[in-house]
């Protein structure tokens, strides 16, 4: 309890350097959750996957939007990536539990704020997504990606304290993320023939508690997983800068 | 006598560079000087000591706890100013104030204040728009303003100008007083190691000398003025010359035996600049096997 009190006080701070930041995740919430209105129509029909495409690419990027520039994963010198107000937190005497669970409380608020924000309110703009979901079964779709978004954003704080960048690691990542996508597009589009969404809709529809839960479990497990990369990491990685 | 830092037999390699200390134990209430060319490793040393580059063998304790236990308490015990302020960009010299305050029990308020009231810091600017010698500042007021027993300076007065400079030099003399705090610095300003260090510690390409007491080091060193210009190359101890006549030595005591001997007048005899002698060390790194 006292590691989350310190990891929320380091938090705080960040976050009133950061204010001004916030307003970006306003206007990108407002941006993709018109997006999302006008291409509702068309996914429900026809399970477009450009849609879920910019849903995830919505989820990635409102994790790390909100942080300026000095504390972004950037290069820090020759072979090192990683966040250089991480660095400089990690020469003070901060618990190193307490300094990797404050790198994860702004990441998640701005998840959580900004899938309310956009699923909400294309909810409310869009006659054919309240036709396809019950209110009550909204909280379950918005659990799950948050949950979602959770596992998947995990990666940006957990990348804080740095990762030493070899000759193909820009490679294996770029790899990685057509990858992800192309088996998206395998699982869903081709063989269950539905969209990611769209599949996240029946579950919350059909399932609704126990779509809740699992999600609740995964996105635990795999933040468990982030913060155990991240400390890991830690201990390994000279700071040479 | 207490040693708030004691190194045993440190080792690290990075790429080619490889860095080694045998065995150092800094004494409490010194200033030691690190002194060394660029890219020696003495950058590497300080973050080795706050265990933000790990060793390969060793161990490092400050105040009888190894930098690397899980419990990293001990930093409260040191102020450490990198060669660069990263990651504090986004803030202002009040805020990160704000942030020390909170971090470190020890934090003296009054002497933050007097330090940046001093130095004209502007506190309410971002840092990000401050110039180096600004940030050089504010960076040191932060430090002092930690009142830690340990103070670990890595070039500090690098970008500063003069009469910052002779400010914090004169301001550091003044914390040193009280007797209980241990200061490390690496600098390259002669004058700031002649004002400041008890002790000097050489580092040549990975290699770290032992301690070296500042003034028994200048009184092993001579410069001999001669009337002629000796008959051989090289005369024992010698390892300078200049204008033919001028020998700087480095053990006084052979040469002045061998230039008796030899019935060559010494005009003068001095003790070399501190300057001169590191100069030489640094060129020859003789010392580093002392």
């Amino acid at each position: 309890m006292d590691t989350f009190r310190k990891a929320l006080w380091l938090a705080r701070i960040e976050m009133d350097v950061s204010k001004k930041h916030y307003l970006t995740l306003l206007i990108m919430a407002g941006i993709y959750t018109f997006f999302f209105y006008l291409s509702m129509p068309p996914y429900l029909e026809e399970n477009i996957f450009i849609f879920d495409v910019f849903l995830i690419i919505y989820l990635v990027t409102i994790s790390f939007s909100i942080k300026p520039k000095t504390f972004q994963y950037q290069k820090m010198d020759d072979d090192l990536y990683g966040s250089p107000y991480f660095a400089m937190l990690n020469q003070l005497p901060i618990k190193r539990k307490v300094l990797i669970t404050s790198r994860f409380i702004l990441p998640y608020m701005s998840i959580v704020i900004g899938m309310i924000l956009a699923l909400t309110g294309t909810y409310i703009f869009s006659p054919e997504l309240q036709d396809a979901v019950d209110p009550l079964q909204l909280i379950a779709l918005i659990v799950i990606w948050i949950c979602i978004s959770i596992s998947i954003g995990g990666l940006f704080p957990a990348s804080d304290p740095g990762d030493e960048i070899k000759r193909f690691t820009f490679f294996w990542s770029f790899a990685s993320i057509i990858g992800f996508f192309v088996g998206l597009y395998l699982i869903f589009q081709v063989w269950l023939d539905t969209g990611f969404f769209k599949w996240t809709i029946y579950l919350a529809n059909e399932h609704t508690l126990l779509s809740i839960m699992i999600s609740i479990i995964v996105a635990c497990l795999v933040t468990w997983y982030w913060f155990r990369h991240s400390q890991k990491q830690v201990k390994k990685i000279d700071y040479l800068q | 006598m207490t040693f708030p830092l004691v190194i045993k037999n440190l080792e690290k390699s990075i790429d080619d560079f490889h860095l080694s200390i045998p065995d150092l134990a800094i004494e409490e209430g010194t200033v030691t000087a690190v002194v060394g060319t660029n890219g020696a490793g003495k950058s590497t040393f300080f973050k080795m000591m706050m265990n933000l580059v790990k060793q390969d063998n060793g161990e490092i304790e400050v105040y009888g706890h190894s930098v690397r236990d899980v419990d990293d308490s001990w930093k409260q015990q040191i102020a450490y100013q990198a060669q660069t302020m990263i990651g504090c960009d986004a803030f202002t010299g009040e805020q990160l104030r704000n942030l020390m305050a909170e971090l470190y029990p020890s934090w003296d308020e009054a002497l933050f204040r007097r330090f940046s009231e001093k130095l004209n810091i502007p506190l309410n600017k971002k840092v990000q728009k401050l110039s180096p010698g600004v940030k050089t500042k504010l960076n040191l007021a932060l430090n002092f303003g930690k009142n830690t027993s340990i103070l670990m300076l890595d070039e500090p007065t690098a970008a500063m100008d003069i009469p910052s400079r002779n400010y914090f030099i004169q301001f550091l003399l003044e914390l040193m007083e009280k007797g209980d705090r241990t200061v490390l610095i690496a600098s390259h300003q002669a004058d700031d190691i002649k004002k400041l260090a008890d002790y000097l510690v050489f580092i040549n390409k990975g290699r770290v000398s032992q301690l070296l007491e500042k003034d028994s080091l200048a009184s092993s060193y001579r410069l001999f003025w001669l009337k002629e210009e000796p008959p051989v190359s090289r005369v024992p101890g010698e390892i300078k010359r200049t204008y033919k006549k001028v020998i700087l030595s480095n053990q006084p005591d052979a040469t002045m035996t061998y230039l008796s001997q030899n019935n060559l007048v010494i005009v003068d005899e001095q003790i070399p600049e501190l300057e001169d002698i590191i100069q030489e060390i640094l060129m020859e790194g003789e010392m580093v096997d002392v």
